[in-house]
This record gives C-alpha cells, sequence and structure tokens, in this order.
C-alpha cells in the first residue's frame, strides 16, 4: 500500500507540473485571428467600443458595425455569440468595462437564452481563461458550485480549446470583422415550415439575476442600454414569448426596439438564411434602421 | 454516483481510504474482513440511496426474494417442489422489471392488438422513472437463484454478504452482471491491499474513463446533431453518425465495464472484463464473445444451455440462438427496435452458423475482410438500436444512398478523429501484439507514465466533461 502511494502521488505531482505547463496555451491566444476563442479574446482584451452589441446569433449576424459606426460616428463592436444569452453578455461585459466604458449597449432579447431554462444553451466555457483576471469566478461558481475547483485546473480551463485554437493559427482564418460575422445566401422557403406557438419555458432564476445584474451594470457604467428584436421570416412567434423581458426592461425603463414582425423583413426570403436569422442583405438593411432609432433615442435622452 | 462526474473524484479517494482503513481495523480487532464488508455494503446502499431513496427499497426487496427463495430452494430437494420454488422465486425477482420497464410497452402492445381487431380501448400509462440498474441487478440476483437451483452454487445463508453481492457499487449501474461463484467468495475472504491489483484497477479505471470522456461523448456530438433530425443530413453525414455512434457505444458501455473494473480492484476485487476489443471480431458469433461478456454468458447460461443449446439439432439449435436474442434484445429496452436489432444478432448467427463461418478466422489474409464484414453487420444493426423506431432505421438506411453536402462540424470531428485514432492503436496493439506491448511497457517506466500522463491530460483537455450520462444506465 506504501509503495501504491507514494507513486500515485508522484504521479499526481508530475500532473500538477504539466498542468502548470498547460497554461502556456494562453501565449497562443495572441495570435488568434478568428474564431469564438478569438473573438472572446479580442473583446475580453483589446477592443474598446462605444457601441457593444451583445446576444445570440441573432445579434452576431445582424449587426454590421461599420454601418453603426458611420450613422453614429462611434466605435462598434458586435459582440454576440451563437447561442449565448445572459451569462455570456454579463461576462463580456464585465470584461469591456474594466478598461472603457461604452456608451451605448444594444442587446438581442433571445429569452430561450436570457431567461428561461433551456438545454441547448451553450456554455460560457470560452470565458474560462478569464475568470480570475476579471473576478467572473462568481458567475461561474453560481452556474455551478464546483467551478471554482475544476478552475484550478489549466486543463479544466483550457478543455476543448486547442483543436479550436491551432487550426485558426494555422489558416489565419478571419471570419469576422469588429465581432461582425455576416450570413451569406438567402432562404429556401421549401426546407422550412412556420413553427407553432413557442411552449411555455420555465423561467430559470439565475438568468433572471444576471439578466437584472447586466442591466444594473450597463447602469453603473452610464451606458444607454437598449434592448432590440430582430425580425423573423414567420410571422407565427408570439410576442408572448418576450412577455417576461418586457417586464423586466419595463419596470427598469429600458426602451425596447421591437421588430419581430416589421413588414420591410417578415416574409422577403431574399433577406433571410433561416427564419430566424437574416443574410448579410438583411443585416445592413437591419442596422441601418436601428442605427436610426438608436439615434432618436440617444438625442431624446 | 456516476464515475465520469466530479463527484467521483472527490468521493471515491474517500471511499478507498475509509475501506481500506477499516479493514486495517477489521484486521487488528480479528473481526476478519466483518467491519470492511459492512462499511462497502453501506456506501452500495448509500451512493443508491443517493440517486433514489424509495427505490433502495426494490433492490433491497429483490435481494431478500432471491436471498429466502435460494434458502427454500435449498431446504426442499424433492425436484417437483423445488421447481415450482424456483418459478415463483424468478417471477417475483423479475416482477419489478416487468412493471417499470415493460408495462408500458406490454399495455400498448396489447392496445394495438385489440385496435387492430377493431376494439379501441387506450392503454393506461404509468409514468415512473425505471429504477437505476435494475435490469443488470435483477439478472444478476436471477442468475444465483438458478445457480442454487442447478446445485452449481449453495445458498449463501449470510444475508450481508449476499446483500453486497447483489448491491455491489461498482457494478450495480450497467454491470458487469457477476456470478455468485465469482463475487460471494472475494466478499467473504479476508483481502489485503494488494500493490499489484490496485495498479491494474487504476489502468482500466483511466482507459475507460477515456474510453467514455474522450471518445463516447465526443462521438456522441455529432451523432446527436445528426440523429436529431437524420433525413435532413446528408447520407454521407449519416454513414458518419451511424459509424461513430457503433464507436460511440463501445466507448460509452466498455469505458463503464473498464471504470468499474478498475473501481473493484481498487478495492480488492477482481470482476469479469466486460469488454475484449469487440470490433476485432471476425464474425458476429465472435463479437458476442467480446461485447457485453457477462450478459452473452448470463443468456447462454440460464436461456440457451437449458433450451438445449446445440445438443437437440440443427433447426433447435437456430431457434434457440434466436430465442436468447430475442430475449436479449427485450433486456435492453421495452421497444420493437430492440427486438429488430437482437433479431438481426440472431439471424447472423444462424447465417454464420449454416456457413461454418462462426468460428475464428485461421488464413491471416481473411481476417480483414472478415472485420469489416462483422463491422458492416453490427453497424447496420445499431441505426435500429439507436433510432426511436424500425421504420425510422430503415428509413435511415435507405437515406444513406443518397447525396449531399455532409454535415462536417470541424471541431467535433478533429476530437473525435484524435480519440478514435489513439482507442484504434491502443485496441490494435493489444490485440495483435499483446505479449510484445506488455514486456515493452513493463520495460520502460518513463514510456509507461508517459501513457499515463497523456491519457490524463487528454482526458483533461479533450473529453465532455458535463457527466453526461452512460447509454447502458437506461436499460
Amino acid at each position: 500500500m506504501k509503495t501504491f502511494i507514494i507513486k500515485l502521488l508522484a504521479f499526481f505531482l508530475l500532473l500538477i507540473a504539466a498542468d502548470f505547463a498547460i497554461g502556456g496555451i494562453y501565449s497562443l491566444y495572441d495570435h488568434l485571428k478568428g474564431g469564438e476563442i478569438g473573438k472572446a479574446h479580442e473583446i475580453m482584451t483589446k477592443v474598446n467600443p462605444d457601441i457593444l452589441i451583445l446576444g445570440s446569433s441573432r445579434a452576431a449576424h445582424h449587426y454590421n458595425p461599420e454601418i453603426l459606426k458611420e450613422a453614429l460616428q462611434m466605435q462598434a463592436y458586435n459582440a454576440g455569440f451563437d447561442g449565448q444569452g445572459t451569462f455570456m453578455d454579463y461576462g463580456l461585459l464585465k470584461g469591456v468595462s474594466s478598461r472603457h466604458k461604452p456608451k451605448i449597449i444594444i442587446c438581442e432579447l433571445t429569452p430561450i437564452f436570457d431567461i428561461y431554462q433551456n438545454a441547448q444553451s451553450s456554455s460560457i466555457s470560452v470565458l474560462t481563461p478569464y475568470s480570475s483576471s476579471y473576478q467572473l469566478d462568481t458567475l461561474f461558481n453560481d452556474i455551478d458550485p464546483n467551478e471554482k475547483y475544476k478552475l484550478l485546473s489549466n486543463s479544466y480551463i483550457y478543455n476543448s480549446k486547442l483543436f479550436r485554437i491551432i487550426p485558426n493559427i494555422i489558416s489565419g482564418r478571419v471570419d469576422f470583422i469588429n465581432g461582425y460575422k455576416p450570413s451569406h445566401g438567402t432562404l429556401d422557403k421549401h426546407r422550412f415550415t412556420p413553427k407553432g406557438k413557442e411552449p411555455a419555458f420555465a423561467v430559470d432564476s439565475l438568468k433572471v439575476r444576471y439578466f437584472k445584474k447586466l442591466i444594473s451594470k450597463a447602469n453603473e457604467l452610464g451606458a444607454t442600454l437598449i434592448f432590440t428584436i430582430s425580425p423573423e421570416y414567420y410571422n407565427t412567434e408570439s410576442s408572448e414569448y418576450y412577455e417576461k423581458v418586457f417586464d423586466i426592461a419595463d419596470e427598469r425603463d429600458i426602451p425596447i426596439l421591437n421588430h419581430l414582425h416589421d413588414p420591410r423583413f417578415t416574409g422577403n426570403p431574399n433577406l433571410f438564411i433561416d427564419p430566424s436569422h437574416l443574410n448579410s442583405q438583411g443585416a445592413d438593411l437591419f442596422t441601418t434602421i436601428i442605427a436610426h432609432e438608436v439615434d432618436s433615442i440617444c438625442k431624446s435622452r | 454516483m456516476i464515475f465520469n462526474s466530479f463527484q467521483f473524484l472527490w468521493l471515491f479517494p474517500l471511499i478507498f481510504i475509509v475501506y481500506w482503513g477499516a479493514d486495517g481495523l477489521s484486521s487488528s480487532s480479528g473481526k476478519g474482513k466483518r467491519i470492511a464488508q459492512y462499511v462497502l455494503l453501506a456506501i452500495s446502499y448509500a451512493l443508491y440511496a443517493q440517486w433514489n431513496l424509495p427505490y433502495t427499497l426494490i433492490l433491497f426487496g429483490i435481494t431478500l426474494c432471491t436471498y429466502s427463495f435460494a434458502l427454500l430452494i435449498e431446504r426442499n430437494k424433492a425436484y417437483g417442489r423445488k421447481k415450482y420454488i424456483i418459478w415463483i422465486g424468478a417471477i417475483l425477482t423479475i416482477l419489478p422489471l416487468v412493471v417499470f420497464k415493460y408495462y408500458n410497452f406490454i399495455t400498448q402492445a396489447g392496445a394495438s392488438a385489440l385496435a387492430w381487431i377493431g376494439i379501441d380501448r387506450p392503454a393506461p400509462g404509468l409514468n415512473w422513472v425505471v429504477p437505476l440498474g435494475l435490469s443488470f441487478y435483477s439478472f444478476q440476483a436471477l442468475g444465483y437463484l438458478w445457480d442454487v437451483y442447478y446445485r452449481k452454487y449453495k445458498a449463501e445463508h449470510n444475508f450481508p454478504d449476499y446483500m453486497l453481492f447483489v448491491a455491489f457499487f461498482p457494478q450495480i449501474l450497467c454491470g458487469p452482471i457477476s456470478k455468485a461463484e465469482e463475487l460471494l467468495p472475494q466478499i467473504k475472504r479476508e483481502a489485503r491491499f494488494d500493490y499489484a491489483r490496485g495498479v491494474a484497477g487504476l489502468r482500466y479505471l483511466l482507459w475507460g474513463m477515456f474510453l467514455k470522456v474522450v471518445l463516447a461523448d465526443r462521438l456522441g456530438i455529432y451523432v446527436d446533431t445528426v440523429y436529431s433530425d437524420p433525413l435532413h443530413y446528408s447520407g454521407s453525414s449519416n454513414i458518419l453518425a451511424s459509424i461513430f455512434y457503433s464507436f460511440q457505444i463501445y466507448g460509452d458501455f466498455a469505458g463503464y465495464s473498464f471504470i468499474a473494473l478498475g473501481v473493484a480492484k481498487l478495492l480488492g476485487y477482481d470482476i469479469i472484463k466486460n469488454f475484449n476489443r469487440p470490433y476485432f471480431a471476425t464474425s458476429v458469433s465472435q463479437f458476442w464473445k467480446r461485447w457485453n461478456i457477462s450478459l452473452t454468458r448470463w443468456l447462454t447460461t440460464y436461456i440457451y444451455i437449458p433450451q438445449g443449446g446445440s445438443r437437440k439439432g440443427t433447426l433447435r439449435t437456430y431457434w434457440n440462438i434466436l430465442l436468447t436474442f430475442f430475449v436479449s434484445g427485450i433486456w435492453h429496452g421495452a421497444n420493437w427496435t430492440f427486438l429488430f436489432w437482437g433479431l438481426i444478432h440472431g439471424m447472423a448467427q444462424c447465417v454464420e452458423k449454416f456457413l461454418g463461418i462462426n468460428k475464428p478466422v485461421g488464413k491471416r489474409w481473411l481476417i480483414p475482410p472478415r472485420i469489416l464484414m462483422t463491422f458492416f453487420i453490427v453497424n447496420v444493426a445499431w441505426v435500429f438500436f439507436r433510432l426511436p423506431s424500425i421504420e425510422d432505421g430503415f428509413a435511415v438506411i435507405r437515406h444513406f444512398f443518397t447525396f449531399g453536402k455532409p454535415y462536417l462540424d470541424m471541431l467535433s470531428i478533429s476530437h473525435s478523429v484524435f480519440a478514435l485514432c489513439v482507442v484504434i492503436v491502443v485496441d490494435f496493439l493489444f490485440e495483435y501484439r499483446n505479449s510484445a506491448i506488455h514486456s515493452f511497457l513493463g520495460r520502460h517506466n518513463a514510456i509507461r507514465w508517459a501513457a499515463y500522463l497523456f491519457l490524463t491530460l487528454s482526458i483533461a483537455l479533450f473529453g465532455v466533461l458535463d457527466s453526461g450520462q452512460f447509454i447502458y444506465v437506461s436499460f
């Protein structure tokens, strides 16, 4: 037993040393040109936008920062991520605000990711390398109380990231401009059918808490927070699905730019790539409309 | 306790310390193995109760039932009475399995049959969660009962020993299904920690964890995506998903079995090695000597052989094979897909027996094509096993032959290819260069340790660390 324990401890020491060395992966981050990890790294460590766009894929592919910059004469950055919502938005805002205060925060609402329980929400693991330096430990621990132990390991922090980083560094592929990733193509009407009424989702109390914290953080920074809803191709989606977020926004006097069933978009396959996502043409048109509306809100305040 | 969970990481070392500490205490107090054995029994029940406290009563009920009926069989040596006792005992043992797992299936099948003859009577359904590991521990306890009946094993008189035999925590959720003659003597003997067994245990644990977390759960991401709406994806994507699923279920189940084997060894117990590189089998018959070995052994001992096995002529042999795989199919789940999957395996073995190709291949050049052919049959059968209905299975197989852009999620594919390469290379080396690799690793400590480190870091760096459930837990 004694030999067994000694050898086991020796192996653990070796493992700790190897784990420490794995922390060196972070030095590769500065060579990233694209990908989700590259984008998150850019947001957390480099960019200083005056306009910050937050939200899910409906943010990432719908808001062209160049158009916002031209219209509002301010630097803009699209920090939307596929399958992400409140937790990611909060983490990114904390990262950016640690060195720069955005003036306008546009937050695209996707209730399934923002306030409802949903198994399809992506994990916020791209933020693990920044957990201690940007005080995101509380966020991680609130999501899973075991995270504080797991985050002690570099292997855990960089779990599933190596095969994302290395191909990106080798290819040098840039897939976003100021965080914006345009979608190309048009909607094939035969592939999709209108989705019915969204089922009654259960509210995720932790998401709601962080949704409110996100609002408080924006207020604390003195930024103008604006909620937006992008168009859907079908006009079947009910506004009921958004009721809960509307209530929270109303309580805090946050303006909502609701384009869910905007007739300029809804039903026009040339502006969509799928029923919930605009293509680059649709995104440019939508960003132009949003830019004017945001300008009006800012002028009125 | 799920082996791939964070809880296992901190709880198992504690169990290890408490168990061996209790064992030390047993020895010093002269109480043999008693204290350690009670500790292990308490841990096994506590871990089961942690999942669902009321269902612990089912575990206890099956234990009490088989224990009592085994004693009754021992006391009633007259054949006629003994036969009644075994059948009553067997029915009572499988009753929870029938109620929890098959009730809905049976009533729905009954309702469909009635509807077919024009009687519309909706089947009342039960919405109960199936107790974890019920199929495994029921079969283990039932096997013991039949062993006592056939006088292969004497009835156990010590109830706590027997309780531990049924509830032994490393194997309760997904097997392997142990025989009384293997496990009960180990429960009774006074164990000492054995260095070689402990090291072997860690190796199995590490390899099992790699198979589950790095191979199975990675492949599962692609498989789940494609099989969520298979006809939406191209034929090539469906073919890839089917191959990935074959390896996913291997990684998942073999992974669990190796972890269970490793955990048992670390506690001083040897349980059956449930997997032996099944995809290197050269026939479906050989496949079943390498896949879920303990279930195959159970079915052979308690279904195939009592029916006459291969002793009652060719046709009866074929019938016995089909019957055995019918039971295997229904054991896996209450769905026609599992029955169909069992039927494919049963029929393939009948054909192999008819053609005389069920034995290991002699000629070396024949081995690769036979491995590929076996994999092809097993792979097609897994399609039905994975999908919700037989119609879906046929639709997917028809869809294999359609063209279209393959779905290539590079992240999931790159991780999957990495894991597959490691597993195929390791399995190949141990299949065809077993003694050479053992002697090489035995001589080079640094390489052996580097291999351990590589596997451990691979689990942490490339594994899916979300404690995904084992597929076989639901069977």
